[in-house]
């Protein structure tokens, strides 16, 4: 007996796993993979607020006691150090763990009440306010299909329910900060808008499960709001959760590289963390194409992992290469050390660069 | 200070230890799923004589919010001691 039909009185919508919503995503299909998700959360953020600043300092405590010489370390030079380092072994390992226990039970859960779960992405298609445009014979570049990002069974493309999986992860990922849109409803509410004060369309390249491109239809609800995205399933489910949420989004399955819109197009294009994912010559394409369907006094905003310092910031550098060599991004390291701010500046009539942290947003003016 | 904080972690065991440790890990897991499969038993007697409602039925609605800060007390009462191995393990 499906679990939808235990629940079938309740006045609560039980969803596709009949187990309700969390936030805007399907909850688990039992109580107990909710939870063990729930303990996987709390250890990737454990890593994350106290392995993380413990393994700094331990690298740290190397580099002053001379055992790296370098202020600019290649990476081997500072793994040779690092690596044996208790503390970030451990933390590795705990990253590493999460990150594979996490994938792995979000797709045993929802595999229960996959059928379900297909049905609604075929439900939605035909449905509105908004529209979906896909193709199933859609042909993926090789550098995409070449690795399962971030170690994503199925990666984006080749799971049906990827899009499912990837909304769950990240929920898992981001420690729950993202439930019901929040950090996404902020992060739009501060983009700029252009200087002359119109905004008619706009565009979010590489939207994956369309959470900033709902939260730029709340922003600027008379505007017309487009997200492009390159896997399949992802854009079905951004399609369909836009469609639950009554949110009046033109969805299209496309390349970032090569877009179908026409030149000059848009106000406001936001492209968040996309070029740390593409190998560089499809990146800098990517940012002509933005260029290209741009109006002239339009903004682009990327948002992204920070560039490389100099002299640099070992330990970043090092966290940053673990993802690389660990959780399948493998174009991800050779983008922080691009120089995107030089590229970005030949192309655009100005350019601000505002780091945070890990993130740096790059405001571009055509 | 806990006396769990205060406990001289990483003085005693070898490195060696670790296959050890994994024998000891494998006998956790199997008693952790007889306690599953009892647990489970036990839940069912109770839901099909109506004295309980399984959590599996509980319905979550949209703002249903975890609970992580006791989660995360939890997590950092069993492996808080992790973050303080540092640069160098002192088996003397």
């Amino acid at each position: 007996m499906s679990k939808q039909a235990v629940n079938s009185n309740s006045k609560i919508n039980s969803g596709p796993t009949g187990r309700g919503y969390i936030g805007t995503m399907a909850a688990m299909s039992s109580y107990d993979d909710e939870s063990y998700l729930d303990f996987i959360e709390g250890l990737r953020m454990f890593a994350l607020r106290s392995m993380n600043p413990s393994s700094a300092r331990a690298l740290k405590e190397e580099i002053n006691a001379g055992k790296i010489k370098s202020e600019n370390p290649s990476i081997a030079e500072t793994r040779a150090v690092a690596d044996p380092i208790p503390v970030i072994g451990i933390r590795n390992r705990m990253l590493h763990s999460t990150q594979g226990l996490n994938w792995g039970r979000i797709v045993d859960s929802y595999d229960q009440n996959r059928e379900a779960l297909e049905q609604e992405l075929t439900d939605a298609e035909k449905d509105g306010p908004g529209t979906l445009r896909w193709d199933p014979n859609f042909e993926y570049p090789s550098y995409f299909t070449a690795i399962p990002y971030h170690r994503q069974p199925g990666s984006y493309h080749a799971d049906p329910l990827g899009g499912h999986i990837y909304h769950y992860g990240t929920k898992v990922f981001h420690g729950g900060s993202n439930d019901k849109d929040e950090s996404k409803i902020e992060r739009i509410g501060m983009l700029p808008e252009p200087k002359d004060g119109v905004m008619n369309k706009f565009l979010d390249i590489a939207c994956a499960i369309g959470s900033g491109t709902v939260a730029a239809k709340l922003r600027w609800p008379k505007a017309e709001v487009y997200g492009i995205e390159l896997a399949g399933p992802l854009v079905r489910y951004a399609h369909m959760r836009a469609t639950r949420l009554n949110s009046e989004v033109h969805f299209s399955q496309q390349l970032a590289e090569k877009l179908d819109f026409a030149d000059n197009t848009f106000d406001l294009i936001y492209m968040s963390t996309l070029l740390h994912e593409m190998p560089l010559d499809e990146g800098r394409e990517a940012v002509r194409e933005a260029h290209r369907v741009l109006r002239p006094g339009g903004i682009l905003v990327i948002n992204d992992m920070v560039q490389a310092t100099v002299p640099l910031n070992i330990w970043s550098d090092y966290d940053r290469y673990f993802d690389h060599r660990f959780n399948n991004e493998p174009y991800a390291y050779n983008y922080v050390h691009s120089d995107l701010d030089s590229f970005l500046n030949k192309q655009f009539a100005s350019v601000e660069n505002l780091v945070q942290g890990k993130t740096s947003t790059w405001t571009c003016t055509k | 200070m806990s006396d769990r904080a205060k406990e001289p972690l990483g003085k005693f065991a070898p490195e060696n230890i670790n296959d050890h440790l994994l024998h000891v890990i494998f006998e956790l897991a199997a008693e952790l799923w007889v306690v599953k499969r009892r647990l489970a038993e036990i839940e069912e007697s109770a839901i099909q004589s109506g004295a309980i409602t399984s959590p599996d039925a509980k319905i979550r609605d949209e703002s249903f919010a975890f609970d992580n800060s006791g989660r995360d007390a939890f997590v950092e009462r069993i492996f808080g001691s992790l973050k303080d191995i540092g640069s160098k393990l002192d088996t003397q």
